[in-house]
């Protein structure tokens, strides 16, 4: 299974005065298995994107092929569709809504028309897939639960329709650094499991130059970068110009490299920024490494 | 030094409505000195919302004090008083604006106070500058970015003229930019002297400021400066928390044999001393 947007256009309030152009002639292709980063500017057109990758929006001209279906044609089953993409807002669990964590979770395949027993094995593996412990909150309402562990069940509600892509708009906004962290490793593992299609929309860089395989960079709803995190953060002035930073490594050694300090650049993580400046400096003789101040 | 709020022995409890009780916080103890920047750290469900209620004398203890210039916020004839010095703003903006222009929403506070309209003229004005926010003043709140829609409903609080405010994870739902803007704002309202606590997510946040206090379940674990508390990372992952960026480098370095004097602690300074 693939995706892949074609010319991609949607453009708000057509014909009115309010018309605004979310999305220019967007393209990419994306092959199965890849863990997607999308970032951009608030209004750079992320969500908009997003909404067009389940069918929520219809684009205006383009095409979206999920597979070989256009699913911007006229006849197309969106149902089907929906079954193959689940989508995760933000702030997820203020969509929960029922009496207990598993019919909350149930509600999904339930709709899809699935036998009780299919049902119940789904919603088993799910709260399983999301680091919950099933027998003790199967039977607990939801809204009893921590924050960190609300937005696990509402994702669990999305990873139990099976979703072949699944994509996540700031799955961790507002959650402290260990539940982050946790759903991060949560969806990674969700990922290395099943082998599907992921996007995480995020305004946090560290993670983006982490996680994902290929980067999709928004600005002024155009596609202006799509390529490994590497590439994409190496173009840090142009990334400064539509309002977005380097992850909190490169930042730091590109200032040191600024400063003067021969270090080698393109560190995505602190240890790998650990070690290049450790190296420069053993090397430069500065900040001796062996000897005492 | 002087205190400008304290909390002795403070436990709050949650009845729920099974009639179970929840200790949200488990008598605690702590100083936040006037005109200082304080910042509250801890696990989502660690209590620091309840504790922001208690001060802003939404909730009022359970049992033990909490005194806020001086006055026990359990005795409702300073309810008013209380809640006059210190104003609290909410992690989502949209939640907090009332009107449909900008300058109105600002003014509804100190309206609802009976203030004089010229008074609240200035007051607005005042409260415009304050988060940079003049050139708006008649735009409607929702067309908006997040971060000036939070710079609103800041102004909103200064309007009241607080002596101390109380953000809870007002950035959470900011990006980066917005993020920055709303920190510069409360930065400087720090500058002018008012007592400031930050309810954060953001270790780079907590970082800045003079007084950072760690919760976790109810009770405080961590109570002293940046560089105390961030200097134990083992502890804060303990606590479901994390050290900043900075912080997590140099510590990266030390561990391969870089040996940088111990009074370096930010990247400013390990930049000077690489590079010197």
């Amino acid at each position: 299974m693939s995706i892949a947007a074609e010319h991609l256009t949607h453009i708000y309030n057509p014909g009115q005065p309010q018309e605004q152009a979310a999305l220019q002639d967007v393209n990419f292709r994306i092959e199965d298995g890849e863990f997607v980063g999308i970032i951009g500017h608030t209004g750079s057109g992320k969500s908009t994107l997003v909404q067009h990758l389940n069918g929520l929006l219809k684009p205006s001209s383009g095409s979206i092929f999920i597979g070989d279906t256009d699913i911007a044609k006229a006849g197309v089953s969106m149902l089907q569709i929906r079954r193959k993409i689940g989508l995760v807002f933000q702030y997820p669990e203020y969509q929960l809504f029922e009496e207990t964590v598993e019919k909350d979770i149930a509600f999904g395949p339930r709709n899809l028309g699935l036998s009780e027993d299919e049902i119940w094995e789904r919603v088993k593996e799910a709260i399983g897939r999301v680091g919950l412990d099933y027998e003790k909150v199967r039977a607990v309402s939801p809204f009893e639960l921590s924050g960190g562990q609300k937005r696990r069940v509402a994702i669990a509600g999305v990873i139990a329709m099976r979703p072949e892509i699944l994509i996540l708009d700031e799955p961790t906004a507002g959650l402290n650094p260990k539940a982050h962290k946790d759903i991060l490793d949560m969806v990674c593992g969700i990922h290395a499991d099943t082998g599907n299609i992921t996007f995480l929309v995020s305004h946090n860089m560290n993670d983006i130059a982490r996680l994902c395989d290929r980067v999709l960079v928004m600005d002024h709803g155009r596609l202006v970068m799509n390529g490994s995190p590497e590439e994409v953060f190496s173009r840090g002035e142009e990334l400064a110009k539509i309002g977005l930073a380097l992850p909190d490594a490169m930042e730091i050694t590109e200032r040191l490299k600024k400063a003067g300090l021969p270090v080698q650049g393109g560190c995505l993580t602190m240890e790998a920024a650990a070690d290049s400046i450790a190296e420069a400096l053993e090397s430069s003789g500065a900040a001796g490494t062996g000897e005492d101040l | 030094m002087q205190a400008y709020i304290e909390a002795q022995n403070l436990t709050f409890d949650y009845i729920k409505q099974d009639g179970d009780v929840v200790r949200a916080i488990d008598d605690i103890s702590f100083c936040v000195e006037k005109g200082s920047f304080t910042a509250i750290i801890g696990q989502n469900g660690s209590g620091k919302s309840t504790l922001a209620k208690n001060i802003n004398v939404l909730l009022t203890p359970t049992s033990g004090k909490l005194l806020v210039d001086g006055m026990d916020t359990s005795d409702p004839e300073n309810l008013w008083e209380v809640r006059r010095r210190v104003a609290m703003v909410f992690q989502n903006p949209d939640n907090q604006i009332v009107s449909s222009i900008v300058e109105d929403d600002i003014a509804f506070g100190p309206e609802n106070l009976g203030v004089d309209p010229a008074e609240i003229r200035s007051r607005v004005d005042f409260a415009l500058d304050a988060v940079e926010m003049r050139e708006y003043r008649l735009k409607a709140p929702h067309m908006l970015s997040g971060g000036q829609k939070q710079r609103i409903a800041i102004a909103g609080a200064v309007a009241m003229q607080p002596e101390c405010i109380v953000f809870d994870e007002p950035t959470a739902m900011l990006d980066p930019k917005g993020r920055r803007e709303v920190l510069d704002v409360i930065r400087r309202l720090n500058d002018r002297g008012i007592t400031t606590i930050l309810i954060t997510h953001f270790m780079e946040e907590a970082f800045g400021a003079d007084h950072v206090i760690v919760l976790d379940r109810g009770v405080i674990r961590m109570d002293g400066s940046p560089e105390e508390i961030f200097s134990d990372p083992d502890r804060l992952k303990e606590l479901s928390l994390d050290v900043p960026a900075e912080v997590e480098l140099i510590r990266l370095l030390r561990e391969r044999g870089v040996r940088l004097p111990d009074q370096i602690r930010t990247a400013a300074e390990l930049e000077r001393f690489i590079c010197q």
